[in-house]
């Protein structure tokens, strides 16, 4: 089942962030870890990342620098920054709860008082 | 003969146009289609095979612009905006005109800034008259622009 649109733009931020906190990363390595992630059911058009990481750059959330790939090309790499990390942690906060929730209502344990 | 780092510089390009300062946005794509192109490759495609199917999973070329595009700095939307405007005024062939347009309207400007400096006592109403004039100046510019466009157009044409 692939998941909706909505639900694929508003998961990718906090996507990124928890891959970058693993360690600093590149785009075309986070699209795979991604799509091996979630064994190939969130397909991500490529090019939407790189928006995406540009913008957490410019919220100062994450910072690049530029290294060199094995075959000797240039590349960007991007690492987690402290205020990202926080941003992390808050939005986690909201998906565990949201899963709560969805849980919740699925269990029947709905407290109506 | 397809030759690979050609489109991918030209791929790169048109998804840059218009812009300044892409250069580390344009390297970063780069290396993302080498990637791509290189796992393709590893699957027995040719070159062109691989770059097509690189160029299409990137998604359309104006809507990635498009999004790159509102990231860019402040500086960098400045930037572009010199850029298009010198490249239609140089296709044009009309920076004289431009020139004396831009001399007339600052003397208007500074004669009218001189003149509301003896006649009315309030600075607000001097920044007013200027925040008048201001925008009458660069519409006029626009007018005369498109006027001119439009007559290259139907000379061309």
């Amino acid at each position: 089942m692939t998941p909706s649109k909505d639900l694929v733009a508003a998961s990718a931020i906090p996507l990124i962030l928890s891959i970058l906190q693993r360690g600093d990363s590149y785009g075309y390595a986070i699209i795979q870890q991604v799509r091996a992630l979630s064994s190939g059911e969130l397909e991500w058009a490529d090019g939407m990342l790189y928006p995406i990481l540009h913008r957490l750059e410019r919220r100062k959330l994450v910072r690049s620098y530029w290294g060199e790939a094995e075959n000797g090309r240039k590349r960007k790499y991007y690492k987690l920054h402290v205020a990202g990390a926080k941003e992390l942690a808050a939005q986690r906060a909201h998906w565990d709860k949201l899963h709560d929730m969805l849980q919740q209502l699925e269990g029947g344990e709905l407290c109506s008082s | 003969v397809f030759e690979l780092d050609r489109e991918v510089r030209s791929w790169s390009a048109a998804v840059h146009a218009d812009r300044c300062g892409t250069g580390a946005s344009a390297a970063e794509l780069s290396d993302h289609l080498y990637c791509e192109i290189d796992r393709a490759r590893a699957e027995g495609m040719s070159d062109e095979q691989a770059f097509a199917a690189a160029v299409a999973k990137l998604g359309r070329t104006e809507k990635l612009s498009a999004e790159l595009a509102k990231n860019q700095s402040p500086l960098g939307v400045a930037c572009a905006v010199a850029a298009r405007l010198d490249s239609r005024d140089s296709r044009v062939g009309n920076r004289g005109l431009f020139v004396a347009h831009g001399v007339v309207w600052a003397s208007v400007v500074i004669a009218i800034a001189l003149w509301s400096k003896k006649t009315y006592s309030s600075a607000t109403s001097q920044w007013l008259i200027l925040t008048i004039l201001i925008p009458c100046w660069l519409g006029s510019e626009q007018i005369l622009r498109r006027a001119l466009r439009s007559g290259s157009e139907r000379g061309a044409s």
